[in-house]
């Protein structure tokens, strides 16, 4: 809403002082509506309701300006990134006051306009249910919520705070501070400093240190160093980076361009998942618009830099998450990863030294540079520094997007964070890591969680992604779900990996098929160990990890499958009986929805299944309204409420 | 789109000839073929793929992104189409086959009116996705990543992830999201989104 004069900035002095001419002229902004355009929220309708406002902020226009409101004046409307919480999507916030609106609709842009801008008043049931946090009540601001308060918001300090096609609102934001102070006062070496001595590391999933990656690639460095950030987010259940991108994507690229100064890189690429068509639409929108402020090309900033960005967009292979594998399918060739004697800093793409970090990492070295080493290193435990990004789902009531301080325990991020389980049922495990992670149980609650103690503990940082379980989900199905998911994503190159995977898989398929036998978990083990020591990239390494950890912490779940023929979750299909119970109104619905006929009965009447044709789909405990159906195992009722 | 409809058995087999002269082999001279360079000569297919590849530099870089441009066009990508990427490009067919293989996003038959993407992410498997799938299954009578429902509407996918693990499980209907899905409002929703 508010243009430079459209010329390049010939200086980090001339930027900096359009982004101080930016934030006076919008200290007169009296109200900001943000309008939160998230992945959750864009599926449950965020644009219509961004829409409406601003046909609602148009047909109000008099009433507004009598108030003191004036559109692009004292009066601004946007779309940010991801807020986070997006379990409460729609979500629509109006600052300075930091109102908290959830559940939006567009029918009710008119309700907020005419309530809380004309008269200062709430609109008392969109605001949030704390429930029995806090004593209860409805939250007024974000900052009243335990979900927003117990956070600290390093790499997501944008996200849904800026419009991420708005270059003037990221300067605003402070926005290019850092890449300023680190062309015009920092030499190379002193950035480089920085990072090391911030305690950063990769977080990509390996927490390498990011200081001295850049070290090393300087070291041999000849005529050039390839720098590539690494969006390719595949763990499934992770969405931190897609957040950033999409939310923030000038700090991803201030990161990077802070990278490339210290590296004295020319040349870099953003390698994007394939299923992040707008964090594509982003990033290129940020990029075009960099080249035209001077803040890419050659001569950058007046300073003589030279620097160019492209994006490339993966395939949809997981395993191009891995780096190695990531500088081939950047080369237009298959993505499969080459053994790690060969360092990516020395040899990687097209053979030459390379950088590739990952997302959150470039887009935590701006507010590094900002705030300093000490600032960054004061935040964290133990060789874990600052801050880490989660996201936090599966059955936990508030899932969606954090970020904490590391060290912080699983505990506090499960229970005060995300407000615990949904329908604060018993908690079985957390995965973390994506499936290279592991799952831990629930005495372990209380661990730290930090690069060093969850690797310990068996599980991995990795790149963020928090899958909360509770007593309905099955250990072993959960094992065999990731390790059908990495044969899926296994490249195929060395064997351990490629048929160890099948082997495994066939055993755990056995398992929850109620054909278990003894020893099928040693011989699980066994091939598990194999592959660990055997296989030629991470990935195999460590795609054992879902099945050792739940091995280790769950092993009765197994024998239990394997003795008993019983799944206590009430998962595995064939383990498993779908009964009516006494509840049953005898509506029918059931027996019109069953696919293969199994269920007959007289209406008004309790209905009954007939367990040779149930081949339990669970359709009939999914449409029913009484929760009449019971799903049994083993002559234990497993199961009384609804699955989905 | 002509090539959507295209038969499922057409893939490779009605192209054998066309696949001998294999673009990078340096051996013996392929048996003379149609002089191509006018553009009224070309198929369809040959004449989206020189469209794509003209914003693209010719060399073996740019087959991902040539690839993903062809994809988005048809949904699929015609071995018409893919020849002349593998021509153009200077990389040999079998090299463009095997990056057109190992990567999800391509698909090497044609597709439905619609595609039905079932999210198997991790949160969507705990609350239940395995069983949004079977019910797929059994309702298209088609298997996830081939083929199409018999009356041509409907192909199934599965993705890892689409990254809106709050609504899990989540089934999206080209880019309609159905958030929180039941196996028994699968018919309903495959009522709702029928392509007309």
């Amino acid at each position: 809403m508010i243009s430079g004069n459209g010329k390049p900035f010939g200086s980090p002095q001339a930027l900096l002082e359009r982004a101080e001419a930016i934030r006076t002229e919008r200290k007169a902004i009296k109200q900001e509506i943000r309008v939160c355009a998230g992945p959750g929220c864009i599926a449950r309708g965020a644009k219509d309701i961004h829409k409406q406002f601003q046909s609602e902020i148009k047909s109000h226009a008099k009433e507004l300006k009598a108030a003191g409101l004036e559109l692009d004046a004292t009066l601004s409307e946007k779309c940010t990134g991801c807020h986070g919480m997006c379990e409460a999507g729609p979500v629509v916030t109006l600052e300075p006051e930091g109102t908290f609106y959830t559940g939006v609709k567009p029918r009710d842009a008119k309700k907020i306009v005419e309530k809380t801008l004309l008269h200062d008043q709430l609109v008392d049931p969109l605001l949030y249910e704390l429930g029995h946090q806090r004593g209860g009540g409805k939250a007024e601001r974000y900052t009243d919520i335990p979900f927003y308060s117990l956070q600290v918001r390093v790499a997501l300090r944008n996200v849904g705070v800026v419009d991420p096609t708005n270059f003037d609102d990221f300067l605003a934001e402070g926005g290019f501070k850092a890449f300023a102070k680190a062309v015009s006062e920092m030499t190379p070496e002193a950035v480089i400093d920085q990072v090391e001595e911030s305690g950063l590391r990769g977080r990509g999933g390996a927490g390498f240190s990011t200081g001295r990656k850049w070290r090393g690639a300087l070291r041999v460095k000849k005529d050039r160093v390839w720098l590539i950030c690494n969006g390719d987010e595949g763990d499934p259940g992770a969405f931190m980076d897609r957040a950033i991108m999409e939310g923030d994507p000038y700090s991803v690229l201030e990161g990077m361009m802070i990278a490339a100064y210290a590296l004295g890189a020319t040349d870099a690429y953003i390698y994007v998942r394939h299923e992040y068509p707008l964090a594509v639409e982003h990033l290129q929108l940020a990029i075009d618009k960099l080249h035209t402020a001077g803040l890419l090309g050659d001569n950058i900033l007046g300073t003589g830099m030279t620097l160019n960005i492209r994006i490339s967009r993966g395939g949809g292979a997981f395993v191009c998450g891995e780096s190695s594998a990531l500088m081939r399918s950047l080369e237009g060739k298959v993505g499969e990863p080459r053994a790690k004697y060969v360092r990516s800093v020395e040899k990687g793409l097209h053979d030459e030294p390379t950088v590739l970090n990952n997302v959150e990492t470039f887009t935590c070295v701006p507010a590094i540079i900002d705030k300093g080493a000490g600032w960054f290193a004061s935040m964290g435990r133990d060789k874990s520094k600052g801050t880490k990004a989660f996201s936090l789902v599966g059955k936990v009531k508030h899932t969606g997007l954090i970020e904490v301080p590391m060290g912080r325990t699983l505990r506090e991020i499960i229970y005060d964070i995300g407000g615990g389980i949904i329908d604060d049922r018993p908690f079985k495990a957390v995965q973390t890591g994506g499936p290279s992670g592991g799952c831990l149980p629930a005495d372990k609650l209380d661990l730290p969680v930090d690069f060093d103690t969850l690797s310990r503990a068996g599980a991995m940082m990795g790149s963020g992604g928090m899958i909360v379980m509770d007593d309905h989900t099955c250990m072993v199905d959960v094992a065999k779900y990731f390790i059908n998911f990495l044969i899926g994503e296994s490249c195929g190159k060395c064997v351990p990996c490629r048929e160890g995977l099948r082997q495994v898989y066939d055993l755990l398929d056995k398992i929850t098929k109620g054909e278990g036998e003894d020893g099928d978990i040693e011989k699980i083990e066994k091939l598990c160990h194999t592959m660990e020591v055997a296989s030629l990239c991470a990935l195999g390494k460590s795609a054992p990890y879902p099945v050792t950890s739940t091995l280790k912490y769950f092993r009765d779940e197994y024998e239990e499958h394997i003795q008993n023929k019983v799944c206590r979750a009430g998962v595995c299909p064939s383990l498993i009986m779908y009964e009516i119970n006494e509840d049953c109104t005898g509506c029918d619905i059931c027996a019109r929805h069953c696919p293969t006929e199994a269920i007959t009965g007289i209406k008004k009447k309790m209905y009954t299944i007939d367990p040779e044709k149930c081949i339990s789909c669970g359709i009939c405990k999914s449409v029913c309204k009484f929760d009449a159906v019971d799903i049994k195992s083993g002559d234990k009722i497993v199961s009384r409420d609804a699955v989905a | 789109m002509s090539p959507r409809r295209a038969k499922k058995t057409d893939v490779d087999l009605d192209n054998t000839e066309a696949l001998e002269p294999s673009a990078g082999d340096t051996g013996a001279k392929a048996p003379p073929r149609p002089n191509k360079s006018r553009p009224s000569d070309l198929s369809d297919e040959e004449r989206a793929a020189d469209e794509i590849l003209a914003h693209y530099p010719l060399a073996e870089p740019s087959l991902i992104m040539v690839l993903q441009e062809l994809n988005d066009h048809y949904q699929w990508l015609p071995p018409k189409a893919l020849l002349r990427v593998s021509e153009k490009l200077g990389v040999p067919f079998g090299k463009v086959q095997g990056v057109a293989t190992f990567y999800k996003a391509f698909s090497l038959e044609p597709k439905g009116k619609k595609t039905v993407k079932v999210c198997l992410g991790t949160a969507c498997h705990v609350r239940g996705a395995g069983m949004l799938v079977d019910e797929l299954k059994r309702s298209l009578k088609v298997e996830p990543g081939h083929g199409m429902s018999e009356d041509g509407d409907y192909s199934l996918e599965t993705v890892n992830c689409v990254g809106a693990c709050a609504m899990a499980p989540v089934v999206m209907v080209g880019d309609n999201y159905y958030a929180n899905m039941a196996p028994g409002n699968i018919g309903k929703m495959l009522k709702k989104e029928k392509p007309a």
